[in-house]
């Protein structure tokens, strides 16, 4: 991993057009600003391992009855 | 194709029914190729089947989250549309993947990670949402419906 060190204020740049900032620094709390095209895709790295847990609990969600559940959501199908 | 499945049995299926996701889902990764089947064949229902055909016993539940979500939106990068081939006049079809607790009115869809389906190339992916407006778990149903004891199970 490259690491770098940074004072508030400046920034790195990846390529040509991402730019991130270090905008404030309080404890333990570092806030960011990302500049980058239009269509790039900027996650927190934590919704991917949510997603993943979730596809996991929706996996194993299956024991239900699916009577019920048909009636019930039939019901909602407006 | 013949396909052995726990909960439907032997599928016989042709290939133009097979979706693949080249890059499986999060957390399964190795699960490129799933079917799509009616929930439940007696009742007309918003959600469906999704097989795995690797997996004989691995099955989730999706709906359309438009149904749930009515200012849902899904803009589709020039990128995202290379990922599952879309071009020209392809259509494809959005679902969310649904987890459906012990009490059952209280199910969920995930809504901040679709899954987009080239309906004429048989290509998807699941796809994540960077805005912030929508999470995993979105509740299907209105919340007198989650509290109605008559929908718990016993």
């Amino acid at each position: 991993m490259l690491v770098l060190t940074r004072k508030i204020g400046e920034s790195i740049k990846i390529n040509e057009d991402v730019k991130i900032t270090v905008i404030d620094v309080k404890g333990k709390n570092i806030r960011l600003g990302i500049e980058a095209p239009r269509e790039t895709k900027i996650y927190r790295e934590e919704v991917f391992l949510r997603i993943k847990e979730e596809n996991k609990s929706a996996a194993t969600s299956q024991q239900f009855d699916l009577g019920k559940v048909s009636q019930l959501m039939k019901d909602k199908l407006k | 194709m013949k396909v052995e499945t726990t909960r439907f049995g032997t599928l016989d299926i042709s290939d133009e029914e097979i979706v693949r996701f080249p890059e499986g889902l999060y957390g399964f990764e190795k699960e490129t190729e799933f079917i799509l089947l009616p929930f439940n064949p007696n009742v007309e229902s918003p959600m469906e089947w999704m097989q795995s055909l690797t997996s004989t016993h691995l099955a989730f539940v999706v709906t359309d989250p438009y149904l749930y979500a009515p200012d849902y939106k899904l803009k589709l990068s020039e990128e995202d549309r290379k990922r599952i081939e879309l071009e020209g006049d392809d259509l494809y079809l959005t679902r969310a993947i649904v987890t459906i607790p012990k009490n059952y009115s209280e199910m969920t869809a995930n809504l901040i990670a679709p899954l987009v389906i080239n309906k004429d190339k048989g290509v998807a992916k699941q796809f994540v949402l960077t805005n912030m407006d929508y999470d995993t778990r979105h509740y299907l149903l209105p919340e007198e419906v989650r509290n109605a004891p008559a929908a718990t199970v016993h």
